[in-house]
């Protein structure tokens, strides 16, 4: 059956087929030997491409066969705008290593480096906010075996990462 | 008698040992007891018990029984004013064993009222940013109010009927009881003003092209319909809240839909006028497609609908449709309709394959759109029953995805100069093969889609899997550069994702279609995912095959639960599925099950130090025992190397005189195993599941070995298997083709394989 657009007026009558609702997965993982955070996010290519278009080129195509060469920066651009930290008050600089097509599927890579940070930090997901009113953005915190996830929705998007997932002293 | 008297202490002894091994860290006695919380245990609590309307097998019983309603309507489509009329007349027959004083009609369209209680189904406050047209509808606009109008109701002699509405049932009530298998006819006039599908998301309505000023309208659940009265739910009038879908009778339907005269109808049900709404060409060519089974015949071409796109026509026709046992009925309507058709022969039938689509959706739909739907008749019914309906029809509407008996909206719209990504192509195909999929889940197999989504959804997502990979080999062109279609869901890594998530946000596939945070894994994917693998790993195609089948034939036409399916699975191939049912569908537990350690042990001729110690515990000495073998782990304190070399007959007196007793030459074909190893598998998630092993063995040969499920029966943590063979085990990995869902893999290979994660393997990738 049809999406399924939950925003207020938007969301009754919906038939559903596919991913009938939307959400993205966002894995944050902190790795102590490098002491930096690894970010991977995963968003469905369909409504990615639905929102860069409505963003700016109506044209824009996101597909392994025609990867037009702007396609990098608008996807990094992009990337940097909706996903945040934050320690301190400042916003941190992340690396956006690169992304990947995997079927119906855009994987965005990205790396932040702790070094001097400390905490508390912050993680805001602001993905497809500006154009799905019921967008859901999943987000997991991983330490070894240690998890924790947050859903980011448009009312709250803003969470702090507990300090037991950066375990930055050892 | 004294030789038995010590073989049963033995027995007992070696049991004991067993159950000490066990339960060895309950060093007290027990404080609390426990229920039967073994993951076997039967489904007995769970199912309703069976009864003479639903059997114990799966099957209906003898006194099973539906409701049958028949309707006569007349339809007007008011495409300038975007308003719809109808008036219905409503035969019911009662064929419950009950005498009813009152009737439920379902209104679904007062979800659309502006006052609807299901605009405020949600508590999720305000939101920092939003669409522009999103905060202007929701806070700036009056709502728009599309809910329904009800001119009367009335009885066959024009006398009006009491009747009450709450939200979306309406009660009808009877001038006197209807008895057991009685009639009641009764009439409905209403109207409602058509919505914007496009705008509020909708599974009925118009999407309006501003470029020549023209709608096309996919209109559903858009009459007052009957409510449906049964063995299990009394009336199932539980209210439409928008995501829980439908339960609806059987019956049959004879529609005269009123459109402009320009516009290109297509509905449920056969056309009963074609002379009198098709111009002479068309008529040929509607004629010549009956027949012609190698490719479409295009009934209105894309010059001719462009053609009337340019023009409103002022004048009306009426397009006359009549279908037997069918749970609904749908239709679509337009000027901007491209329509084609071919034949398909099924089962000694022909069935149209239809497909309506405005030019907008070209060049993608005059390419796939016919081939999608003969693929999916094709398919489905060689796994369940052969398509009885004499047609289905794949029409194309932006955003929609939605299923009605014979007819369904489908997705998938390249860009205005006609180019589309394979995403566009593949989310096309794949829609179109799950709706028409859907005739057969729930609009034959009628399951009660309010109460349970995954019973039509699960189910049809499951066969649009294979007919996806069916699609995949009978089309190589469309997936050129591929290796098989790209399915989105059905492989079990791809429910991975979802069942390792947070349990805050999952739920059991048990669970209403409203109550759900991640309606599309829970409904579809996980039952889709869970049945493929039913078939490919724990019953085998060929009893699941038999089984699937057993239950679509068996509730064809009827109205199944999901007892009923459970029951039917198990009735039809003997495999005890209780286990699986209860793990994969009335839980949230996951599959993790890895290998923990290995050791090889080896035969002895003396005792451990271990075993004199237990020997000792009671009362016995070595020499009580009767003939036995001992073995030792090579970290044992008194291991000796020597165990390690020559054949494991050499280590052992007792084995040695019973070989040389025991196996003359007349059974001298025993082999003789060298090597002994004791491998710990365990089981971190909840979900038992068959373990699949390979062994890889140092002369690089290797096998695969299926442990039975049931291996977990008396140990949820942790099982130890033996393995006695003559070649040298250097590899063991558990699930190597990742066929159960297992949501964690670094556990499943000894010796531990470091895994490199994606993410560094991409950055590694990106230095270079």
């Amino acid at each position: 059956m049809t999406k399924l657009v939950l925003g207020f007026f938007y969301c009754l009558f919906t038939a559903v087929s596919f991913h009938n609702f939307y959400v993205s997965t966002t894995s944050v993982r902190f790795v102590p030997d490098e002491k930096s955070l690894q970010i991977t996010t995963q968003v469905f290519l369909d409504d990615f491409e639905a929102v860069l278009r409505q963003n700016g080129n109506d044209k824009t195509r996101l597909s392994p066969e025609v990867d037009q060469g702007e396609i990098d920066s608008l996807v990094e651009e992009y990337f940097r705008k909706n996903i945040t930290f934050m320690a301190h008050g400042k916003i941190m600089d992340f690396d956006f290593l690169g992304k990947v097509y995997k079927s119906d599927v855009l994987v965005a890579y990205m790396e932040l480096q702790l070094d001097s940070i400390a905490p508390p930090l912050s993680i805001e997901n602001t993905i497809f906010f500006d154009y799905l009113p019921d967008q859901k953005n999943i987000i997991h915190l991983k330490l070894d075996s240690k998890r924790k996830s947050f859903l980011a929705v448009s009312s709250k998007s803003v969470f702090e990462i507990p300090k037991d997932f950066l375990n930055l002293n050892n | 008698m004294k030789i038995i008297k010590l073989k049963l202490l033995l027995f007992s002894f070696l049991f004991l040992q067993f159950s000490l091994d066990a339960h060895a860290q309950s060093d007290s006695l027990p404080t609390v007891g426990h229920s039967n919380n073994n993951k076997f245990k039967q489904l007995k609590d769970e199912l309703a018990t069976p009864n003479s309307y639903r059997t114990a097998s799966g099957a209906p019983g003898r006194d099973y029984y539906q409701q049958k309603v028949d309707y006569v309507m007349d339809i007007e489509l008011d495409d300038e004013n975007k308003k719809i009329y109808g008036e219905e007349e409503i035969t019911y027959t009662n064929n419950s064993p009950d005498d009813l004083s009152y009737l439920w009609v379902q209104l679904d369209q007062n979800i659309r009222k502006k006052d609807a209680p299901a605009l405020e189904k949600n508590g999720e406050g305000a939101e920092p940013i939003l669409r522009v047209e999103t905060f202007v509808n929701s806070y700036f606009k009056e709502p728009f109010d599309g809910g329904f109008n009800i001119d009367w109701v009335k009885d066959e002699n024009g006398i009006p009927l009491k009747h009450t509405i709450n939200m979306t049932m309406m009660r009808v009530d009877l001038p006197q009881p209807l008895k057991s298998g009685d009639q009641f006819k009764f009439s409905i006039k209403w109207w409602y003003n058509v919505n914007n599908h496009i705008e509020n998301r909708a599974r009925s309505g118009y999407e309006y092209f501003p470029k020549d000023g023209n709608r096309a309208y996919v209109i559903a659940q858009f009459f007052p319909r009957l409510a449906v009265y049964n063995d299990v739910e009394g009336w199932q009038n539980h209210q439409f809240w928008g995501n829980g879908e439908f339960a609806l009778n059987f019956g049959d339907y004879t529609v005269r839909l009123t459109v402009p005269a320009d516009h290109v109808v297509e509905a449920t049900g056969q056309l009963q006028n074609p002379k009198d709404v098709l111009s002479r060409e068309e008529l040929k060519r509607y004629r010549q497609a009956q027949t012609s089974f190698d490719k479409p015949v295009i009934i209105v071409t894309e010059e001719e609908a462009i053609e009337r796109e340019k023009s409103i026509s002022k004048k009306k026709k009426t397009w006359e449709f009549k279908a037997e046992n069918v749970r609904d009925f749908g239709f679509a309507s337009s000027r901007k309709f491209i329509w084609e058709m071919m034949a398909v022969k099924l089962g000694g039938k022909n069935v149209m394959a239809v497909s309506l689509y405005p030019k907008e959706g070209n060049p993608l739909w005059e390419e796939y759109s016919t081939k999608a739907v003969v693929q999916t008749l094709k398919t489905y019914s060689h796994h369940t029953f052969d398509y009885p309906y004499p047609k289905a029809v794949s029409v194309h509407a932006k955003n929609q995805g939605m299923e009605y008996p014979m007819i369904c909206w489908n997705y998938g719209r390249p860009d205005e100069d006609g180019s589309y990504s394979d995403s566009v192509k593949f989310g096309m195909i794949s829609v179109i093969i799950h709706e028409i999929g859907h005739n057969f889940f729930p609009m034959i197999v009628n399951s009660d889609e309010r109460q349970w989504g995954w019973m039509d959804e699960g189910l049809d997502t499951f066969m649009q899997y294979l007919a996806e990979q069916e699609f995949g080999k009978t089309h190589p062109t469309a997936i050129e550069g591929l290796d098989k279609y790209p399915s989105r869901r059905g492989e079990p890594m791809k429910i991975v994702n979802y069942m390792s998530g947070d349990q805050s946000f999952i739920a059991p596939i048990m669970s209403n279609p409203e109550n759900v945070y991640q309606l599309g894994p829970n409904a579809y994917g996980k039952p889709a995912t869970a049945l493929n693998i039913l078939r490919e790993t724990v019953m085998g195609r060929d009893l699941f095959d038999h089984a699937f089948k057993t239950y679509s034939q068996r509730w064809m036409f009827k109205h199944p639960t999901p007892a009923d399916f459970f029951r039917t699975m198990e009735d039809a191939s003997a495999v005890d599925l209780d286990w699986f049912w209860r793990g994969w569908f009335y839980t949230t537990d996951f599959v993790d099950i890895g290998v923990k350690e290995v050791k090889q042990f080896f035969v002895s001729n003396e005792p451990s130090k271990e075993v004199l110690e237990m020997l000792k515990n009671y009362g016995m000495t070595q020499a009580d025992l009767p003939p036995v073998v001992f073995t030792m782990v090579e970290d044992n304190e008194d291991f000796k190397s020597e165990y390690r070399s020559g054949s494991p007959v050499d280590h052992s007196q007792a084995l040695k005189s019973h070989m040389e007793e025991n196996v003359s030459e007349k059974n001298a074909v025993i082999k003789i195993p060298k090597n002994f190893y004791e491998i710990t598998f365990e089981k971190p998630g909840g979900l038992v599941m068959p373990l699949i092993v390979d062994y890889t063995y140092a002369d690089g040969s290797s096998e695969r070995v299926r442990y039975p499920v049931q291996v977990w029966r008396k140990n949820d943590n942790e099982i130890k298997k033996v393995v006695a063979t003559d070649k040298e085990i250097i590899g063991i990995e558990v699930d190597a083709d990742q066929e159960t869902a297992d949501i964690d893999l670094s556990n499943n290979s000894w010796p531990k394989t470091e895994e490199i994660s994606e993410f560094d393997q991409f950055k590694a990738k990106m230095k270079n």
